[in-house]
């Protein structure tokens, strides 16, 4: 299982020079024997898109349309990509797609994602652009096995991987998280370790979900500039056992390419921690009863009062 | 007894210089201009900025603009001179800046100053003015883009003159205190007397900005890191046993001088106004 991380620069709001540059990868990573390929959040846009957010959406159906013309037919590829969805009813999303070119030459939408955790504060303003989705779920894709599809501030909120981790015919979870992310360099101080405060702490937590999770994840960062925000690359492949795969420098295009050996590493991560979901699901189910009967009749009293 | 922040202000140097090298490529490359062009006046934040963007876009890509006015100190002729020389920059101009400003002053239209301090102030300002003008003539004719020098500490304060050195293209210094310039500087090999003397504006002989500003800027930059980054109360700070005159000074000047780091305000009239609700970045497209 072959995978590449593209650690790469989007222009913005031009819709059509970054498909040509997705288009390019993709058709180099299916000559190259490429199982799996992952762009960063946003990637068929850039980020800072403000007004030009609307301007911008498509629909999931034409983005497929335009990668079913552009790619290879002969070679099957997985791929994510980030881009502004458009849904019928007007409302846009800000999205991450999972695709998959079958032996046929057909392509399919296997996930899409609409990013649920909109982050609106200090420099972030995306609930002033985009709605929010509000599912969260695992699916599976025919190389990588049941997987889960975050969008950077996603991962930051613990329901969403906590629903992951459930969300299995047997509630066994995913084997493997996929994210996708636009992160910003801050932190010049010294006060913190090493580098960038914002990559060691994406690290420290990438690591501690795969290990929580028993899974695969693969996080993959933006690098580039937008009107002075400075985007810090730093993409991660982690085991289940907490192994770090392949980790991309800081603030430099890169590739991340790496061999995964699924099985084997789901095992031995899997014998490391046993983890007992169908447990975790009742205690869960239980607990969430109890907060929403409270909340309910706090509710209530407010109302009364 | 005044607690220490200095260790606050202390930056990861070069961690600092990477992602502003970074920032300079990253931002010339998708404006699509190869060259940058500043101003040097001898003193520290010029000279830093002139370094990384040597070190961002190569030397041959870096136009320095020495612009001496006749009263100027010598020293920040000879240290403008100082770093382009050890830049080993293509392109260099000392451009007199005496005439165009005594012209207009001298100019029977031009209003007399009321007073000494606004004959200073205002003839301080036209000489950043006719430097900005100057600037953005040759930025023209060599295609290079102006990057500002103004730091921080600058900005916060409001110590600089609106459409003067406070306009550029991009400023890659704004989001360093002064103590974090030093460091910077000094990581960078900025030469060391242009790093060790006492920051000026030199709009005049003998100015010094700490004379004027009240206070060190070590004592100034702990101030604002606490107001600004580590979002402290004034009480706060004051409890911390800064000196409450200073403290007021600090948030006194961010707030008047708020309408320096903002484009022109427009009154909204229509469904869709510019800088209100039509909102692009400044990187559109690019």
């Amino acid at each position: 299982m072959r995978i590449q991380l593209i650690q790469s620069a989007a222009v913005l709001g031009h819709f059509g020079k970054n498909l040509t540059q997705h288009l390019k990868i993709l058709t180099t990573a299916q000559q190259n024997g490429i199982d799996l390929v992952i762009f960063p959040e946003l990637s068929l846009t850039g980020y800072l898109l403000r007004d030009l957010t609307e301007e911008i959406a498509i629909s999931p159906e034409t983005l497929q349309t335009f990668f079913q013309q552009g790619l290879n037919k002969e070679q099957p590829i997985e791929f994510v990509v980030g881009y502004v969805e458009q849904s019928p009813s007007h409302r846009v999303y800000n999205s991450a797609a999972h695709f998959s070119l079958d032996d046929e030459g057909n392509l399919h939408l296997i996930h899409n994602h609409r990013k649920v955790n909109l982050p609106t504060y200090g420099m972030f303003d995306e609930n002033r652009y985009f709605y929010a989705g509000m599912h969260v779920h695992a699916y599976d894709s025919p190389k990588l096995g049941r997987c889960g599809l975050l969008i950077c501030e996603d991962m930051w909120h613990l329901a969403n991987p906590l629903m992951l981790s459930l969300d299995g015919p047997e509630l066994e979870g995913i084997d493997c998280l996929i994210a996708i992310s636009n992160s910003p360099a801050r932190g010049i101080t010294e006060s913190g370790k090493g580098g960038l405060p914002n990559i060691d702490f994406w690290h420290a937590t990438c690591l501690t979900y795969a290990q929580l999770l028993n899974c695969h994840v693969l996080h993959c960062q933006r690098v580039g500039v937008e009107d002075g925000f400075i985007f810090s690359g730093g993409s991660l492949i982690t085991a289940p056992d907490g192994t770090i795969e392949a980790v991309a420098p800081m603030l430099k295009e890169h590739i991340l390419e790496a061999e995964l050996e699924l099985e084997p590493a789901l095992r031995r991560g899997r014998q490391r921690f046993k983890g007992r979901s169908a447990d975790d699901f009742l205690r869960l189910r239980h607990g969430l009863d109890v907060l929403s009967n409270q909340w309910l009749n706090t509710m209530d009293k407010n109302h009364d009062n | 007894m005044t607690t220490d922040f200095l260790s606050q202000l202390n930056i990861k140097t070069e961690l600092t210089r990477d992602l502003l090298t970074t920032f300079i490529r990253g931002e010339m490359d998708r404006i699509g201009i190869k060259k940058a062009i500043l101003g040097l006046s001898g003193g520290l934040d010029s000279a830093l900025c002139a370094y990384l963007a040597a070190e961002a876009l190569g030397k041959e890509n870096v136009i320095l603009v020495s612009m001496p006015y006749r009263m100027s100190s010598k020293e920040s002729v000879e240290h403008a001179r100082l770093a382009a020389t050890s830049l080993d920059v293509t392109t260099y101009y000392e451009i007199d800046i005496s005439q165009q400003v005594d012209a207009y002053f001298a100019s029977e239209t031009t209003p007399e100053p009321s007073s000494e301090s606004q004959r200073q102030n205002r003839q301080g300002n036209k000489m950043a003015r006719e430097r900005m003008s100057i600037l953005y003539d040759l930025s023209y004719h060599h295609n290079a883009l102006v990057l500002g020098t103004s730091n921080k500490s600058e900005l916060l304060l409001g110590y600089g003159t609106i459409f003067g050195d406070l306009a550029s293209a991009i400023n890659p210094l704004g989001d360093l205190y002064k103590t974090q310039v030093f460091q910077l500087s000094e990581f960078m090999g900025v030469p060391e007397p242009i790093c060790t003397k006492p920051p000026s504006a030199d709009l005049w002989e003998g100015q010094s900005d700490e004379h004027e500003l009240g206070a060190s800027y070590a004592m100034l930059d702990q101030i604002l890191i606490l107001l600004v980054d580590m979002r402290c109360t004034r009480g706060e700070v004051i409890g911390y046993g800064f000196e409450e005159s200073l403290v007021d000074m600090c948030l006194n000047r961010m707030r008047t001088n708020q309408f320096k780091r903002l484009p022109p305000v427009i009154a909204k009239l229509s469904q869709r106004t510019i800088g209100k609700d039509f909102r692009y970045s400044r990187d559109w497209g690019t």
